[in-house]
């Protein structure tokens, strides 16, 4: 259990050797650890950056380190807090990590700063997810997504619904505690209309939504083709000049070599499989194959290469198998004579023609590639929101919840319907706070004139 | 009746201060239970007195007197054997917001509950007027009156409604009074300013009287009693003696439903706009003569051209107020503004030009104690043993002044006796809403209950009252014995028949599908068996299979919340680390250290809003 008397404190970078490491901690002990450890003669002044020697418990030296101290609340989760930046190396950060603990710090949950912040009303709920998703982002679309969620724009989207809903509600309560009263007659169409514009708005919001994939979930891209197509070449190509490979991908289970690649800063598994045989006998080569098959059958997206110099239209191998709204045909050696005319064969695909030779081909080919990425959603359109499980559960229960009110909307007595639309509110305001009856009555009471 | 005491050393259980519709249900709920109750009321004939609308009942009002009823309190059979007009509002509707509203005679209601009383073993009435609390060591134990006469008790109840600094304004005309031609109460206040209490004002008003054979009934339009009538009291479970306290003879009042009276609906004239926005300036409530706040659901015919300009017109009802006199109620038409201007107005509505004005409107300003500083029991939180209902607490409303009486006059003789306290849930009916709503939210306006207000208003058909609070209730003597066993059995009747229609078919249709929307006896094709049960046990059964769903989702939202109050809050919580709970409520939840939300909640001064954040960061803290 966490208890807000305890100092937290963890590494906020990865811990691999690097220039530098960054340290964090929250809670009331952080000042006085900060004066102890680095043996300040005086309490640290907030928001100051200072240059100290790291002294262990024993008195040793562990790492000469930049540190800053912020005081409560203005810090990220609004209690007393630090940062220390030491060396890029693990086992400093590991031996700072250690010997706070001995003075009394507890090492950091995952996700625990974030949640003091939230429980320390720094941030709501569905910016803290945001956070959550922000550190976990795979792409700058999912970054600028959760940018989107911390500066409170679904926040807003959503409380532009609850005041519908209200409203709603006020319209119909007035109509069963009003009765006697001259409230004007509200048209069941009409509010129909309303309830549609919210579940329409709610289904274009979800629409354009995609759960935030796992950390360390990528699209997996295949690279398939006959032999000596290029396959291998596009791959070191792509893995090469990759800028940042996030991770290595640990043991994949298939004999294909994989790597993890970033193209225009979307992150994917690119997969190099063994090369497809029209007729072979071998039964290593078969074994590869079925191998291959299998694997385009998981891929997100297949990259299908064909030699421009040297195919017949009639011997694609395994073409059936190839989905073409997942798939980009790319003709290779286009600076060779070709055979056939490519433009004439497999119809309904994407098609490319490429040459490794060529200077521009990364820019060209990552350029096509994402674009027939989005094209297709397989990868998604920009403006996609990215939600936290819960956060997409609960919009689809409102959505849902919304959509059974719409059906049975005038067939059973409002207070039916009531119930409905206060549930949709809860759980849109699951977001922000509950339900509140009170807000209810002051719209009735502002919108009509009540009272014998 | 007993002989009156006067000795500290004979304290009563219970002294009850004022006779309205709350000191009336508190003094006989306290009586019943046992506890040996003295009731003071400044004038023995006003007992009861319906000082405003003729009428007892309405929306959510209506299912509040089916639940004194259920609690074994006397407005709904009052209300029932004095009604000259039956009518269930919303009965197009479902039966969750179907309430019942009857037009009583004022006269005969007071006069009936006068006798009522009389007649209730260990209940002593007296005239006289409070002037002063005794207290000693921070408790009360008595009361001085203006006969210098002190009467000392265990517990008391106040409830004396409007009369605490009575001002009523009639234009710049004030007067001193608790209700037009009554005395007020101006030294009582300072006994709760004195022990701490913080004392605050609201207004409320009411219309002009007029005479019933002056109206020019061509310009209304008729509201006749309902041809079926829908009583207040549970009649089947209800034992005769329990109805009559044993008086046979000369019962006042008539059998319920034997007298239909019309209520009539008129409207304003395009005139009356152009005479209230003429001499606006002349209401005390745009003078700035007036403080307190008034209901929003209850504005002055003023108020209403003020705040909604648009509107030419107002509807009025016109409402009899007793069977024996011919005085009229004119309800929509209530007004600070001087005399000669509401005749102005009055002549100007087409139906009263001609008519006889018999009492003028006015307004009402009163002290109330802010319900925050009281506890869910209705005891004060800084008073011990004094309990506080009705418009004192910041209502409006016989019937939300009624129920209050009746709960706080049970837990005043439960802790004078030493049983157990009666804490009524949000989840109960809306005598808990009620309560909840006044001691966690407090309230800035007269406080009138709405159904909108009941989270769980599907489960608060008025025909389910009793069945809601029996297991609450059974033990404390609020109930006869004989009917606590039949309301039980009435429970069981209707749980049996519930689970077994859900469970079963007929022609292949499940029996919800079978029910139709108005839940009409007649068109049921019941299995065998059904036919003999009573009609209201009948319409309870239908009510629970027909939506079952959308009741089943109301009774686990219940548990739930059930769940939350229930919860426990670690011993060792810091709780200056929950800046997002108000600094007034840390600093109360540090010095009360409270072990469950439930109490938290029973906390002066800690707002929804902070038990809200205190429940999120509990929960927090669990997982």
């Amino acid at each position: 259990m966490s208890n807000f008397c305890t100092t937290i404190i963890a590494p906020s970078t990865p811990l691999q050797e690097s220039a530098l490491i960054l340290l964090r901690g929250s809670g009331p002990f952080s000042g006085q650890f900060l004066q102890d450890a680095f043996c300040l003669k005086e309490f640290p002044k907030a928001r100051h950056v200072y240059w100290g020697k790291y002294h262990s418990v024993e008195g040793e030296i562990l790492d000469d380190c930049v540190f800053t101290y912020f005081k409560a609340p203005s810090s990220y989760t609004g209690e007393d807090s630090f940062e220390i930046s030491c060396h890029g190396n693990p086992l400093i950060a590991f031996n700072i990590v250690a010997d706070a603990r001995e003075r009394g710090c507890e090492s950091a949950k995952p996700g625990e700063f974030t949640q003091r912040a939230f429980l320390n009303g720094k941030m709501d709920l569905s910016q803290a997810e945001a956070v959550q998703t922000l550190i976990s982002a795979q792409s700058e679309e999912e970054i600028t997504s959760s940018r989107r969620f911390l500066s409170g724009e679904l926040k807003e989207m959503i409380k532009g619904w609850a005041a519908s809903i209200y409203s709603l509600i006020a319209d119909l309560e007035a109509g069963l505690d009003f009765s006697e009263e001259e409230i004007p007659e509200f048209h069941v169409e009409q509010q129909k209309k309303q309830l549609k514009q919210i579940i329409d708005q709610l289904s274009g919001l979800i629409s354009h939504s995609r759960y935030l994939a796992g950390a360390h979930k990528y699209l997996t891209v295949s690279i398939v083709g006959a032999p000596n197509a290029g396959k291998s070449s596009l791959f070191n190509l792509l893995v090469g000049n990759s800028r940042s490979i996030v991770a290595p991908v640990a043991g994949t289970t298939r004999d294909f070599i994989s790597e993890v690649i970033t193209i225009k800063k979307h992150t994917f598994r690119l997969i190099d499989t063994a090369g497809l045989h029209n007729n072979s006998l071998d039964p290593i080569e078969v074994a590869g194959m079925e191998r291959t098959l299998s694997c385009l059958e998981d891929s997100d997206f297949v990259l299908y290469l064909i030699d421009r110099s040297d195919f017949f239209p009639s011997r694609l191998p395994a073409i059936e198998k190839i989905d073409p709204n997942k798939t980009l045909v790319l003709f290779t050696k286009s600076d060779l004579p070709a055979v056939f005319n490519p433009e004439l064969v497999l119809e309904g695909f994407k098609k490319m023609q490429i040459s490794l030779k060529n200077e521009n081909i990364l820019e060209e080919l990552s350029g096509s590639l994402i674009n027939f990425l989005k094209e297709n959603k397989i990868l998604p359109p920009a403006g996609t929101l990215f939600l936290g499980l819960r956060q997409l559960d609960l919009l689809k229960h409102v959505q849902k919840t919304l959509n059974l009110l719409l059906d049975d909307f005038g067939t059973v007595s409002d207070e039916f319907h009531v119930e409905q639309l206060r549930l949709s509110v809860n759980l849109l305001e699951q977001f922000m706070g509950h339900y509140n009856n009170e807000r209810t009555l002051d719209k009735i009471f502002s919108s009509f004139c009540i009272g014998k | 009746m007993p002989i009156i005491r006067t000795s500290p050393l004979n304290p009563y259980d219970v002294i009850v201060i004022g006779a309205g519709h709350a000191g009336v249900e508190a003094a006989s709920a306290a009586a019943r239970m046992g506890a040996q109750t003295l009731l003071l009321t400044g004038n023995l004939d006003t007992i009861a007195k319906m000082s405003c609308n003729p009428s007892i009942g309405g929306i959510a009002k209506g299912q509040i007197v089916r639940e004194i009823d259920a609690l074994g309190g006397e407005m709904a059979n009052c209300a029932d054997h004095t009604a000259i007009q039956f009518k269930l509002l919303n009965a197009s509707k479902g039966p969750a917001v179907q309430s019942p509203r009857v037009q009583c005679d004022k006269q005969q209601y007071s006069l009936r509950m006068k006798q009522t009383l009389e007649h209730l073993s260990n209940l002593t009435l007296f005239q006289a007027i409070v002037t002063k609390l005794i207290y000693k060591s921070g408790k009360v134990v008595g009361v001085e009156t203006n006969f210098n006469v002190n009467f000392y008790a265990k517990t008391i109840v106040i409830t004396t409604g409007t009369f605490l600094k009575g001002k009523i304004f009639i234009g710049s005309n004030t007067t001193n009074g608790g209700r037009l031609g009554d005395f007020n109460s101006r030294t009582l206040p300072e006994s709760f300013r004195f022990a701490g209490l913080n004392v605050e004002r609201l207004k409320t008003g009411t219309p002009a009287r007029i005479l019933g054979s002056t109206i020019d009934f061509k310009f209304c339009d008729e509201q006749k009693s309902d041809e079926s009538p829908t009583f207040f009291s549970f009649y089947d479970t209800r034992a005769e003696e329990d109805l009559n306290l044993g008086i046979n003879e000369s019962r006042i009042g008539w059998k319920p439903g034997s007298v239909e009276r019309s209520c009539w609906i008129t409207n304003t004239d395009f005139s009356t706009k152009d005479i209230v926005n003429q001499h606006i300036d002349q209401s005390p409530l745009y003078s700035g003569l007036i403080y307190g706040h008034g209901a929003r659901y209850c504005p002055s015919i003023e108020d209403k051209y003020v705040k909604f300009p648009a509107k030419e017109t107002h509807r009025l009802f016109l409402e009899p107020e007793g069977r024996f006199s011919d005085e009229w109620y004119i309800n929509g038409l209530s007004t600070s503004l001087p005399f000669d201007v509401q005749r102005e107005i009055v002549y100007s509505i087409p139906a009263l030009k001609n008519v006889t004005i018999l009492r003028p409107a006015y307004a009402i300003e009163y002290d109330y104690i802010p319900p925050t500083q009281t506890m869910i029991t209705l005891e004060s939180k800084m008073i011990e043993n004094l309990f506080l209902a009705g418009q004192i607490n910041g209502t409006s409303g016989y019937e939300e002044a009624a129920i209050q009486g009746l709960i706080a006059g049970a837990n005043a003789a439960a802790k004078a006796l030493g049983s157990e306290e009666i804490i009524l849930s949000r989840s109960d009916g809306y005598a808990g809403v009620l309560i909840d709503d006044l001691v966690t939210k407090g309230t800035q306006e007269p406080y009138r209950m709405f159904t909108s207000r009941a989270e769980y208003r599907l489960l608060f058909n008025h025909n389910s009252a009793e069945l809601r609070f029996i297991e609450k209730i059974a033990n404390t003597g609020l109930l006869s014995d004989t009917r606590v066993k039949s309301i039980r059995h009435k429970k069981s009747q209707i749980e049996y028949w519930v689970a077994r229609l859900l469970k079963s078919n007929y022609q292949g249709k499940h029996y919800s599908t079978l029910i139709d929307e108005t839940l009409n006896l007649e068109n049921f094709a019941a299995p065998e068996g059904f036919s003999i049960l009573s009609d209201s046990v009948k319409k309870e059964i239908l009510y629970r299979v027909k939506y079952s769903g959308y009741l089943e989702r109301e009774l686990r939202q219940v548990d739930k919340m059930k769940q939350q109050t229930s919860m426990l809050i670690p011993a060792d919580i810091n709780y200056n680390s929950l800046t997002n709970i108000s600094i007034e409520a840390r600093q109360k939840l540090i010095s009360v250290r409270p072990k469950t939300i439930a109490q938290a909640t029973s906390i002066s001064g800690i707002r929804t809003s902070d038990i809200q954040q205190l429940i999120i960061a509990v929960y927090r803290l669990m997982k």
